[in-house]
């Protein structure tokens, strides 16, 4: 396949964010958990979902309170919308008077996690309906957006894609800014699927310790919650009304690996031409990159794979651009991963400074790269890339730069 | 057009899991846990795929170069149910591995892309009642546009859903015995070029009154009677603007361009 690519699309400015995060609910506090390392990953209940004695994610706590009229169907909902509004009130921007706004949303399994919600609360709509709208239809009429709303599935890297289609939307006109993003919740059904699956770190005894990408002593992720969801708008739109762009989304690069349903693909070609297509989009180089925030969730397979993929796209500067995976502390949102990484990717070039890995205490010799362990790195952020790669394989790569 | 309609009924499902199509081969077993959904769906682009072949059309018999759009409406629902009613006996245990990969809604996508080894982007999309909506505003913007398609060769937009939502029993079984729809076309970009589609996709703004979600009926049965006719179909958005689906039967200037 050709890696020509380059989508014309151009750059698309981040003016708004909202947050629900293991991390904190606000770009400040959860930059601040991030350069300080501090872990959203505790003890849960398990609610039945595995054998462990002691079962750990990193949930949302705290749940954010807004005043939601009506109320939302389920967790999932709340957490969509209040980010949503969230975003919007950053942005300072108020759909309607004139400005069509869309909203897309990464959501891997939202009917999944609506039956499961109703059920588990003595409900029969998985087996009986009504089945209603989804959540993004739902937020857009509680907001009164006027643009298209949508719905995008990539499992883990589907907030990536959301991200994706809206700056398309932006370049072709279709909206003048999109509330773009998604979330993801923990459920006993998703915990207990994934740990059958022997995609879960068992390292109960330490739970804090228990998420450790590209480390040696890795034994898979660490279920996390939440994400994040952005107001994008054209760059001239954002200087017309003066708002100040946190970055930009420069770059967008997928492809598919196409080789299994779930198992992460050995083969890095696909993941790495994700890569360059970003960059080709973006028109950068590699040696233009000063940060690549990983996918890498600490399974064994797909971290080495991703390592892998950076080095076959990045040639030698893969030796001197730091790599750092945020999951050892906010553990894996799934759906709102990529959103939550693009945050992690905004905090760099505000805080001149990278995140680390977390727990990254020996590195996988299969996993070569300039890793940023442990403690945040000073640095001077102004080009980042964000990986994110997901069952059915689906990979993306988003450049991000500072405004 | 490249195009095909697979509207089984729930009850022969089973057999169309295993069903030799014609078309490119599956993995062995690959449709044994698929959702319905998934395996008419991936049975829809086999049978158009094998069509493709057949009129070499493509610039090549390869699907290597394309991806996947894949609209699906409540995905899922029958394993769903059988998980949930195992998880309320017997515990986390009695969740299949298979729960997720099959069931959320990037399944038929992926389905699709790793079952015919299209490497191009797999997509989800919609998962409620505006799928087809849905899906044709993803189309729109990743595939329809002149300037995203990039180095995709061919986008295959695939529909899915049940003609009538069945309610299910606690083994997530079916009362009646209903169909399951699944609607394939695909979109050439690099065709485009030479001024011949396999079908396209065009959203007109429009400035008038927003139209109802549910204002054209079943968009699916009427999407897919328009595929098989092979005529032009238009569906109002939800958002604003109308979605527009223009198939070409004409390979002439494409064959020789390949």
């Amino acid at each position: 396949m050709s890696d020509r690519q380059p989508s014309g699309c151009g750059d698309a400015a981040i003016t708004g964010i909202g947050m629900a995060t293991p991390l904190g609910h606000d770009f400040e506090t959860v930059a601040d958990a991030l350069l300080a390392g501090r872990s959203g990953v505790c003890e849960i209940d398990p609610c039945g979902a595995t054998r462990e004695p002691r079962q750990f994610a990193a949930p949302v706590k705290a749940l954010p309170d807004l005043p939601l009229d009506p109320p939302p169907c389920d967790r999932l909902e709340l957490l969509c919308t209040t980010t949503a509004m969230r975003a919007l009130a950053d942005a300072g921007l108020t759909p309607g008077d004139g400005c069509r706004v869309g909203i897309v949303l990464g959501q891997g399994a939202e009917q999944l996690k609506g039956w499961e919600a109703d059920f588990l609360a003595g409900g029969r709509t998985v087996f009986e309906g009504p089945h209603g709208p989804t959540i993004v239809q739902r937020i857009a009429s509680r907001l009164g957006l006027t643009g298209p709303a949508v719905s995008v599935a990539a499992a883990c890297a589907s907030s990536g894609y959301a991200i994706a289609m809206a700056r398309a939307w932006i370049a072709t006109g279709l909206v003048d800014a999109v509330l773009a993003g998604g979330c993801d919740v923990i459920s006993p059904l998703g915990l207990a699927a994934f740990y059958n699956l022997r995609a879960l770190s068992r390292r109960g005894d330490d739970p804090e310790r228990a998420s450790r990408p590209f480390d040696r002593d890795r034994d898979g992720f660490v279920m996390g919650e939440g994400g994040a969801v952005f107001v994008l708008e054209s760059p001239e739109r954002a200087q017309a009304r003066a708002a100040t762009p946190r970055g930009l989304v420069s770059g967008v690069g997928t492809s598919s690996d196409a080789s299994h349903m779930v198992a992460p693909c050995e083969d890095p070609t696909q993941a790495a031409r994700a890569i360059r297509l970003a960059m080709a989009d973006a028109g950068i180089t590699p040696e233009e990159i000063d940060y690549i925030n990983a996918h890498a969730a600490g399974t064994p397979v797909g971290d080495a794979a991703e390592a892998a993929a950076i080095r076959l796209a990045l040639g030698e500067a893969a030796d001197s651009v730091p790599v750092s995976s945020t999951k050892g502390l906010s553990g894996h949102l799934v759906s709102g991963a990529s959103a939550f990484e693009v945050v992690a990717c905004l905090t760099a070039f505000a805080r001149d400074a990278i995140p680390a890995t977390a727990n990254l205490e020996h590195p996988d010799d299969r996993c070569r790269l300039d890793h940023v362990a442990v403690q945040a790195r000073p640095a001077r952020v102004r080009t980042a890339v964000s990986n994110s790669f997901g069952f059915g394989g689906a990979n993306l790569a988003v450049v991000l730069r500072a405004a | 057009m490249a195009a095909a309609v697979v509207e089984p009924s729930l009850a022969s499902i089973d057999s169309l899991r295993r069903a030799d199509d014609v078309g490119p081969p599956l993995p062995p077993r690959f449709l044994r846990h698929a959702d319905p959904q998934t395996v008419a769906a991936v049975r829809a682009v086999q049978q158009a795929a094998g069509r493709l072949t057949e009129d070499a059309r493509l610039p090549g018999d390869s699907l290597e170069g394309h991806g996947v759009i894949a609209a699906a409406s409540r995905l899922g629902r029958p394993a769903a149910g059988r998980a949930l009613d195992g998880f309320a006996s017997s515990g986390g245990i009695a969740v299949p591995t298979t729960i997720v990969p099959q069931c959320s809604l990037h399944a038929v996508a992926g389905a699709v892309s790793v079952a015919f080894g299209m490497h191009g982007p797999n997509i989800g999309i919609g998962g409620g009642p505006g799928a087809v909506a849905e899906g044709l505003i993803a189309a729109a913007s990743f595939a329809c546009d002149p300037r995203p398609t990039g180095g995709v060769a061919g986008w295959w937009l695939v529909f899915t859903g049940w003609e009538c939502e069945p309610p299910l029993d606690v083994a997530g079984t079916a009362a009646a015995d209903p169909l399951v729809r699944a609607v394939a076309l695909c979109v050439v970009p690099a065709l485009a070029e030479e001024g011949d589609f396999f079908g396209s996709v065009a959203i007109t703004p429009s400035g008038g009154e927003t139209p109802r979600a549910d204002a054209a009926g079943d968009p699916l049965a009427a999407l897919a009677a328009a595929v098989r006719d092979r005529r032009p179909w238009s569906l109002p958005l939800p958002g604003g603007g109308t979605a527009t689906i223009i198939p070409s039967a004409a390979p002439r200037r494409a064959r020789e361009a390949a």
